[in-house]
């Protein structure tokens, strides 16, 4: 009996690992030299209590949507990655927050409502901060759940299930009011908007773009990098 | 045997004099420098203090450098002075404490008579102040020596004042025969462009909180309300007044106008942007996610981008004269106005933040407050309501707070370094760039955006480079490159040594000039350059040290290869003995060069000392020309080097910016001496020069007469504005494949082999760039199409009373925009007739000519020689000329049939165009055909 129960255990991790690997195998024959890349944007409307006195302008990563390139710090091994997720967090555009994530299981996690954070030297060695988190209005976190192989991509974001295939793009203004948020509609955003300034309610634009495959030769080392 | 060592020799004398006690207290008076590391601020300062501690490790890389100075071979003859940069504390001198004095003593060099240290106690002030103090600081020098000629050593912005007083005469030309400047500003420094940013940002924040501070503050007072985002229509052009950019333009200050173009236009601008770009629905993905305010403008607004930053490149009263480059500008001329805008988009969008941060009234805020159930009892309504009214004042209160905060940070920064006496320095507006690369963050290639800023280093700048031929005193630059980190949250800034980059380091380069980069990871920086062993040998080789000169002997064999770098002039002479009436003719030939780089060709000659060159004997030659010249005297030697003709700082499509300057390039020119026997009279050209010794009233060389137009053997038989390919010797006899001229492809010249008829000779295909149609927009409604027309002339009635922009854009054959120009048009009354004109790209006439044989055999190499013969049109000069598979080149077939042989050659041109210079690269192509037989068959 004990035989037996080892003999299915090793045939059951034996089958798993194989699964594993070939599930690898396969994404890397599927999607070979590109990935699937996803942008994600944050945009806040008052989440930034001030200007950063010497912040340099400008994020970490560069994206050329079209030349499909992508300048990144540092070196990546990109073998047997099929998906790339962008994140951004602005506010009044200032940058306040910038993910890069690359998925070889095609999976990817972003903790959206966990609080950000953009601190700037204080008097005496102190430290302000200048993100207002409560300013930040976003339905929940959002998870890449699965990259299929022609560059779709199932994506949940709070309660939300959403499916973008590869030049499709998906986008939710949520405004926090008295009764707590709700979504604005594209009709008249900018009465909406208008109203949020005059009345100092947060407001939070999420938007996701698949930009589709992207060759892995396009990611290049760093600028400043030798 | 040179003149040089006989005449060193008489140096030595004066190094044995005594000086006067005022010019011995220049020893005693060395401050302390430790100033440096605070000219970084904020993050780049943290950044910079971790660099300075791990940047004793000095990291040995970029060591070829120092392999290449000459051999010390001297004693000191002149006098020596090293200045610091200006200190405020006492302590010693920068040069002491890196043990180069030391260094110095041991070579030679005494303190208070050959060597002089001098840290000045205060800020200079002014480049114009500065350069006087220096200025009296030399002359005691010389008057206590009695030494006529000095070298001088100065670290930082020391080495832009002494720059500054050399360029403009306040210190006298041929005092200072070698100026050594170290990791000097002399382009300006990126620190000091964001400083002064930042002190304008701050200035006008702490203006924006003492405007808003009651408004704040009221229970029923709201700031947000004064903005209006559709203030600015998308038809605008940024609303700049007519009289700008003249003397005629009136404002009341700096800070009024940068105040005024922040809340009239950049602020709403932003406010738009931050809706557009940010929050609006549908959402359209953006190419480039990383597009910046900037961006954003020139992408949709390029009405406002093109009046207010692209086309306002002159300061805001107008273009000043060269002779104003003595006394200082004031404000609103030494900055151009485009600077000016941008430094109102940074106090705009900085206020647009302030304004959205403490918008809301007290009132708003206790009833429309999200959040928190009716409360039930008086002390739960206090308690909610008070909580509520709390944050509600801590909100507005943080603008305050961060207001003070940074005007003490900002104060702190500047009054903590050495040479700026204050947040309104002159000097800090000095040191802003000459050229700042604005971030677009948009897509490839249109990454960043040159906008220039600071007109009156740029001025200098200008002047220094018409004159670099000319000037005596031979300047040479040394700075470090450390690995580029603070890139990664800045992109546009190049490769630098944390305080300037390297392409704004290096002055306008005259012939004679050195520069040397030294690079490593962590050092040497800007705050230990001086430590740096290999720094220190280069300054003592470069001032003790001779020149390398390639001796050529006449008929000892054919060209020979040497290299010209770009960091260094290269030396050639001919092996003269004693007989009289010798005459040398010294060819040089360059095949190709480098792209954004020429070859600068002179003759030097020995006066007073030192080498100096000949006034008139000055060239500057393209890839694919050649140039003789005469030697007639031993006092006379040939000197070349790689001059910089493009952009200083190019940035690769990825977006990384260079520098031109942060690696040698070296080009491969081939020069040749030929010795004319018998021709001591009649060979040479031109005027004499008296001054010369040793020339006899003769003349010293004679160089063809147009060299940029690519002359061959025979000056004078191409007319000006036509070139031609350069004709390498020693090609064989062509025809006859079985002839002793027959080549078998063995040495240099490229040979293509071909099997199947699809082969081609070369792959290069036509293509050619020039003016297609212009696209005109009179700026009032009517824009038409002209076909053709490089030279445009055009004219508009306009409406009276009005002010118009007109834009004229040209396209080329392959319907890219090649240019674009604009004119801004300001009506009276009346309407009004205005004419236009403008020039755009017309193609050069070129001929191709391939010779070679028209019957061939299979099996062995046939030659084929290409010329090419090119007009171009006015304003437009080659700057290369290759050709593919080369000029000379062989063809192997290996089977028989009728064959077509290409040839073709590329010509990079640039045309200068207005105010800018466009460079094409045109690729044309001619052939020939060949009947190629088996042998066999054929005999």
């Amino acid at each position: 009996m004990e035989n037996r129960i080892r003999f299915v255990l090793r045939l059951f991790l034996l089958v798993c690992v194989y699964g594993l690997i070939g599930t690898l195998v396969m994404r890397l024959i599927w999607f070979g030299d590109s990935f699937v890349f996803l942008t994600v944007e944050e945009s806040s409307l008052n989440a930034i209590t001030g200007w950063p006195l010497s912040m340099p302008q400008g994020p970490r990563v560069f994206i050329d949507a079209r030349e499909r390139t992508l300048v990144i710090p540092e070196k990546r091994n990109l073998l047997g990655v099929c998906l790339g997720v962008y994140y951004s967090a602005t506010s009044q555009g200032v940058g306040f927050d910038e993910r890069l994530i690359f998925s070889i299981t095609g999976k990817a996690g972003l903790d959206l409502t966990a609080p950000a954070s953009l601190v700037v030297p204080g008097i005496g060695g102190g430290e302000v901060e200048l993100v207002n988190n409560l300013a930040r209005v976003v339905a929940g976190d959002l998870k890449v759940l699965a990259t299929k192989r022609d560059g779709t991509v199932e994506i949940e974001y709070g309660s939300r299930r959403i499916t973008l295939s590869p030049g499709e793009s998906w986008a939710e203004l949520l405004v926090l009011e008295p009764g707590g948020p709700r979504a604005v509609s594209a009709d008249n955003w900018q009465e909406e908007l208008d109203r949020c300034v005059s009345l100092g309610y947060p407001a939070t634009r999420l938007a996701i773009a698949n930009r589709g495959l992207w060759p892995k030769s396009g990611v290049k080392a760093g600028i400043g990098y030798e | 045997m040179s003149k040089r060592r006989r005449v060193r020799a008489r140096k030595h004398p004066h190094g044995g004099r005594s000086l006067p006690a005022k010019a011995k207290n220049l020893t005693g008076r060395a401050g302390s420098l430790t100033g440096s590391v605070r000219n970084l601020h904020g993050r780049a300062a943290a950044f910079a203090v971790i660099l300075c501690i791990l940047a004793n490790i000095t990291v040995a890389s970029g060591a070829a450098a120092s392999s290449r100075t000459a051999q010390v071979s001297d004693a000191p003859w002149k006098p020596l002075v090293l200045i610091g940069e200006p200190a405020q504390k006492e302590g010693g001198s920068i040069w002491d404490k890196a043990g180069l004095v030391s260094r110095l003593k041991a070579a030679g060099y005494k303190p208070g008579e050959s060597l002089f240290v001098y840290t000045p106690e205060e800020p200079y002030g002014d480049l114009d102040s500065g350069a006087r103090i220096l200025r009296q600081l030399l002359d005691e020098v010389v008057s206590a020596t009695g030494c006529k000629l000095l070298d001088v050593a100065a670290y930082g912005v020391s080495g832009l004042v002494l720059r500054f007083g050399l360029e403009t005469g306040i210190i006298q030309d041929g005092l200072v025969d070698t100026a050594i400047m170290l990791s000097s500003p002399q382009r300006g420094s990126f620190l000091a462009d964001l400083l002064h940013q930042a002190c304008t940002v701050v200035e006008h924040e702490c203006m924006f909180e003492r405007e808003t501070r009651y408004q704040r503050f009221s229970p029923f007072g709201d700031v947000g309300a004064a903005l209006d985002p559709k203030a600015v229509t998308a038809k605008s052009t940024g609303g700049l007044p007519g009289s700008i950019g003249t003397a005629m333009f009136s404002w009341e200050g700096e800070a009024w106008w940068v105040a005024q173009r922040a809340r009239e236009l950049y602020e709403p601008l932003y406010s738009q942007y931050v809706q557009e770009r940010f929050l609006s629905l549908p959402y359209v993905p953006v190419d480039s996610p990383s597009q910046t305010f900037a961006g954003w403008i020139k992408q949709n607004r390029p009405l406002i981008w093109e009046n207010c930053i692209a086309g306002a490149g002159e300061p805001p009263f107008g273009a000043m004269p060269d002779t104003a480059l003595s006394g200082p500008p004031q404000a609103g001329q030494d900055f151009t106005t485009a600077y000016y805008e941008l430094l109102a988009m940074a106090v705009g969008r900085n206020q647009y933040v302030l304004r959205m941060a403490a918008a809301g009234s007290l009132v708003q805020s206790l009833l429309s407050s999200p959040g928190g159930p009716m409360p039930g009892s008086l002390k739960d309504a206090i308690i909610q309501y008070g909580l509520k009214a709390l944050v509600h004042y801590a909100k507005k209160a943080l603008v305050t707070v961060k207001a003070e905060i940074q005007r003490i940070i900002a104060d702190t920064i500047v009054g903590s370094v050495g040479y700026l006496d204050g947040p309104d320095s002159k000097f800090l507006r000095r040191l802003v760039k000459e050229e700042v690369l604005v971030n677009l963050g948009t897509s490839s290639g249109q990454r960043f955006y040159r906008v220039p800023a600071n007109y009156y280093l740029g001025q200098l700048n200008r002047k220094s480079s018409s004159a670099a031929s000319t000037r005596n005193t031979r300047f040479v630059t040394i700075t470090g490159r450390v690995t580029n980190l603070l890139g990664l949250v800045w992109p546009q800034l190049g490769p630098n040594n944390l305080f300037c980059e390297v392409d704004a380091a290096v002055p306008p380069q005259g012939p004679r000039d050195v520069i040397r980069v030294f690079s490593g990871f962590l050092s040497p920086s800007y705050l230990n350059l001086l430590k740096d062993q290999r720094v220190q040998d280069s300054i003592v080789a470069m001032l003790l040290g001779s020149d390398e000169v390639k001796r050529f002997t006449p008929g000892a064999g054919g060209p020979e290869q040497i290299p010209a770098s770009s960091w260094q002039p290269a030396y050639v002479s001919p092996v003269w003995d004693d007989s009289q009436g010798q005459v040398f003719e010294v060819s040089v030939n360059l095949p190709s060069l480098p792209e954004g780089w020429e070859c600068a060709v002179w003759i030097e000659g020995y006066d007073g000392g030192r080498w100096l060159r000949v006034p008139g004997w000055y060239q500057v030659l393209s890839g694919g020309t050649k140039t003789e010249l005469l030697l007639k005297d031993g006092s006379y030697r040939v000197g070349v080097r790689l001059v910089r003709t493009g952009t200083l700082n190019p940035y690769t499509p990825g977006g990384k910016v260079e520098s031109a300057f942060e690696r040698e390039v070296v080009g491969k020119i081939w020069v040749s001496v030929q010795g004319l026997a018998g021709s001591g009279t009649g060979q040479a050209g031109g005027a004499g020069n008296p001054q010369v010794p040793g020339a006899g009233g003769g003349e010293p060389g004679n160089v063809s007469q147009d060299p940029r137009h690519g002359q061959g053997y025979e000056p004078g038989i191409v007319p000006p504005g036509m070139g031609q390919a350069t004709d390498i010797p020693g090609a064989g006899e062509q025809g006859n494949p079985d002839s002793p001229g027959a080549w078998t492809g063995e040495g240099d010249i490229p040979s293509v082999r071909v099997v199947y008829r699809s082969k081609h000779t070369t792959l290069w295909k036509p293509q050619e760039t020039y003016h297609a149609y212009w696209e005109i927009d009179f700026g009032d409604g009517e824009t038409i199409v002209v076909q053709g027309q490089p030279n445009l002339e055009i004219s508009h009635t306009f409406s009276p009373s009005g002010r118009y922009l007109v834009r004229a854009v040209s396209y080329d054959n392959h319907n890219q925009m090649l240019f674009e120009k604009s004119w801004h048009v300001l009506t009276g009354d009346q309407p009004e007739l205005r004419q236009f004109q403008c020039s755009s790209i017309i193609p050069p006439e070129v001929e191709l000519e391939l010779t070679g044989p028209k019957k061939w055999v299979t099996g062995k190499h046939a030659l084929f020689s290409g010329k090419a013969q090119w007009k171009l049109p006015a304003g437009a000069r080659v700057v290369a000329a290759e050709c593919d598979p080369g000029e000379n080149f062989h063809v192997l077939w290996e089977r028989s049939g009728e064959f077509t042989v290409l040839w073709a050659v590329r010509l990079t041109i640039d045309y200068e165009l207005e105010d800018r210079v466009i460079r094409v690269k045109n690729t044309y192509l001619t052939q020939t055909q060949v009947d190629v037989f088996t042998p066999g068959i054929t005999q």
